[in-house]
């Protein structure tokens, strides 16, 4: 099939390819972790069950069912991240450096309070160094670098 | 007399070279444009010195009084006096003040002020124009006054009156104009006393001190029997160099008035600038070596190792803004005000034999709070260069005036073409030699008799051909230079100067609204921020001394994130902040999994190499 006339193509760079494959593989962590919980609780087969809820307060399911929303949440967001990446839109930058921020905050904090996500950090650090890479940088603002 | 003459064929304006040194002064005297508000004008050396006493400060740190209030002139001020060595001589404009003096002269002042009616406003964002690790140092700065010695407010205020009364009395605005004559070059040096420096009380900038001497040189070429401007130099703070000068024919950042230069006066500062505006002055406050050498190392580590964007800023630099806005008295020809002009030289006594202060000696280390010294002199009693060396102050020691520079420039070119004449006949002597050299080499090859012949044959062929080579070498940059040079020539034969801006490095330009200004939240943000945290940092340890440390951390987070959204920082701020935690968390990674990390780039390099290799068998 001829390639349609006219059409410019712009080449990624490698740390560009890095970050949006780290957003690929959160906003699928995130989706995944929450639909399997959705589904585990049968909250995706059966509807919206009263178990979740018991005297005012939230039962173990319940609880699990408001992490998981967050994790829906967290997968959208992320999922806008990526989009707005893709179509190197500034915001998109500054919510991904945003969110390596929020990530290696919370890896630290989790690290001090003795329940360390080494994974979750490496991923942090390496978000970080490929968003402020002076390439990618360029490619946002182009002309103010 | 009138504005300076301009021939049809030159751009630049012109005089006559006969004129006399007032006439030259007067030909090419300066405008100068004052910010609204100002309170101080030039002025003249006899009223000036009339209102001072005359003070010595002794190295035991007492001070003597020399000459009482009133009694100060010129013949006395040029008197020599014994000192012992490490004193400083120095007047004082205003006298200490008792509190219902200090609290009549501030209350006089607001009268005039009001009155008036020319109050200056910075403008909104002047607070903010800093960021918020160094508005922690401008406030560092700001208590160090208290240590070091300062002027007082009160000085200023003043000062203000005493000047005020002295213009009701004499209204006149005086430079003392000198022409010095160096290297073809005839130079107008223009230079103005300011009975007060009221730059950090009047306009928040960095010092106030008594008395002020600024300078503007004009740097004239004489061709034909005229004289013709050709760059300006302004003084401004402690800039040199190509910093404070612009060439003439420059429209775009030298400006003319009917032949006469203008400048921009920075507002209680006095600098000159060559553009209205408003211009980021700034200190950089003196951190250790290594400091600042760390500081170094890691914006290296960070922007060449890592490749990451940012790293260039110094945390260490304290902004203060000179308003130089023009829209206040303008004194020249045609002007608000005249000038009245006063001839000084080498043999001028106050100029030449008072190496003292001419204000208030207040013992600022820095030395901002300290009053200057005169034209001729240094505030440590060296000679000043602008005075001694004004080509060079501006750099312009290496710049003939242009009829010379087709001189050199044919010096030059005759010099080079008799040596490549005789570089000609060199080479070709040589290569002959060269030549007959080489066949007895290959004559004598074949006769194992004549081997030590041949040896040293051999070698005395290889230096010759050295020689040749560095010869025709020469040769080669000769034609270059020629080339170069001729293009040079014709181009000044045909009035062609060379790129308007190639000699001039790094002029001071005004900074840009944008980079100024900020909203009226920021402003107030700017201006309440630092208290906050003393408070909220109060609170912390008398409510809840428990949880000081995660308190202190919430608040910073809390700060840095306003200031970032006010100031438009955010993206340069949150990067900042992501850059910290990672650093942190791969000290972290890289404590905890050392060995791994060893590992991987063992692997790593061990693959690397076998991809080499097999790339080379493949070959």
């Amino acid at each position: 099939m001829r390639r349609r006339q006219g059409r410019v193509t712009r080449r990624f760079p490698v740390a560009m390819i890095i970050v949006t494959l780290i957003l690929v593989l959160q906003v699928g962590s995130y989706f995944f972790t929450a639909v399997s919980s959705f589904f585990s609780l049968g909250l995706v087969g059966s509807g919206i069950a009263a178990r979740f809820t018991a005297g005012g307060t939230l039962t173990a399911a319940g609880r699990e069912v408001v992490v998981s929303s967050f994790m829906m949440a967290f997968g959208v967001v992320a999922l806008g991240v990526l989009v707005g990446f893709l179509f190197r839109r500034r915001w998109a930058w500054t919510a991904g450096m945003t969110w390596a921020a929020v990530s290696l905050a919370l890896g630290l904090l989790n690290h001090f309070r003795g329940e360390p996500q080494y994974l979750s950090m490496l991923t942090g650090v390496a978000l970080m160094l490929a968003l402020n890479s002076a390439v990618v940088k360029r490619a946002f603002y182009e002309g103010e670098l | 007399m009138g504005p300076p003459e301009k021939p049809p064929y030159e751009s630049s304006p012109s005089t006559a070279a006969t004129a006399s040194d007032v006439e030259l002064l007067r030909t090419f005297e300066p405008i100068l444009r004052f910010t609204k508000g100002e309170s101080f004008f030039p002025t003249d050396v006899d009223g000036y010195l009339s209102r001072t006493s005359l003070w010595v400060h002794l190295p035991d740190g007492t001070e003597k009084l020399l000459i009482g209030s009133g009694q100060v002139d010129v013949e006395k001020l040029a008197k020599h006096r014994d000192h012992p060595a490490g004193s400083t001589e120095f007047l004082r404009f205003t006298e200490p003040l008792s509190v219902a003096d200090s609290a009549r002269v501030l209350t006089e002042v607001a009268r005039i002020r009001r009155e008036a009616g020319d109050k200056f406003h910075p403008g909104i964002g002047r607070l903010a124009r800093g960021g918020f690790i160094p508005r922690i140092f401008d406030a560092v700065f700001a208590l160090s006054l208290l240590l070091r010695g300062r002027v007082p407010h009160v000085t200023a205020a003043a000062a203000k009156i005493a000047y005020r009364e002295s213009m009701l009395k004499d209204e006149r605005y005086v430079y003392y104009g000198r022409v010095s004559r160096q290297a073809g070059w005839t130079i107008l040096q223009y230079w103005f006393l300011y009975s007060y420096n009221n730059w950090r009380s009047g306009f928040s900038g960095a010092n106030d001190h008594e008395a002020d001497w600024e300078n503007v040189l004009l740097y004239l070429f004489e061709e034909e029997g005229r004289l013709y401007l050709e760059w300006a130099g302004y003084a401004s703070h402690d800039f040199h160099g190509d910093e404070l000068r612009q060439r003439c024919d420059d429209v775009e950042e030298f400006h003319l008035l009917d032949g006469h230069p203008v400048v921009w006066v920075g507002a209680g500062s006095h600098a000159s600038y060559f553009q209205p505006g408003e211009y980021q002055a700034a200190i950089t406050l003196p951190l250790p070596h290594w400091i600042r050498f760390l500081s170094r190392s890691f914006g290296y580590f960070w922007t060449q190792i890592l490749s990451q964007a940012g790293g260039r800023r110094d945390p260490a630099r304290i902004p203060f803004v000179d308003y130089a806005r023009g829209d206040g008295k303008s004194i020249g020809p045609g002007q608000d005000a005249a000038w009245s002009p006063s001839l000084i030289d080498d043999d001028t006594p106050w100029v030449a034999e008072y190496p003292g202060l001419w204000g208030l000696y207040a013992r600022d280390p820095l030395s901002g709070e300290n009053a200057p010294a005169g034209p001729m002199h240094n505030p440590d009693g060296s000679p000043r260069r602008a005075w001694y060396d004004p080509l060079g102050y501006a750099a312009l020691d290496n710049e003939p005036p242009p009829p010379a520079a087709i001189e050199f420039l044919e010096q030059d070119l005759s010099r080079i073409e008799l040596r490549q004449a005789e570089l000609d006949r060199l080479i070709e002597t040589k290569v002959g030699e060269l030549q007959a050299m080489g066949v007895q080499l290959s004559a004598i090859e074949s006769n194992p008799h004549l081997r030590d012949r041949h040896v040293i044959l051999a070698a005395e062929i290889d230096d010759l051909r050295e020689h040749v080579r560095s010869l025709r070498k020469e040769s080669w940059e000769n034609v270059a230079m020629l080339g170069a040079l001729e293009d040079r020539r014709l181009k000044l034969q045909q009035d062609q100067k060379c790129g308007l801006r190639s000699r001039v490095l790094g002029t001071i330009q005004p900074v840009t609204c944008r980079e100024i200004r900020f909203n009226r939240v920021a402003e107030a943000w700017a201006a309440l921020s630092l208290s906050l945290i003393l408070l909220i940092v109060v609170g912390l340890l008398v409510f809840a001394r428990n949880y000081i440390w995660i308190g202190l951390l919430i608040m910073v987070g809390t700060l840095l994130f306003v200031e970032s959204i006010l100031r438009g920082h955010y993206s340069r701020t949150i990067t900042a902040i992501a850059a910290v935690l990672a650093i942190i968390s791969a000290v972290l990674l890289l404590v905890h999994f050392w060995l791994w990390v060893i590992v991987a780039l063992l692997v790593g390099l061990a693959l690397f190499l076998l991809l080499q290799k097999l790339r080379e068998l493949r070959r």
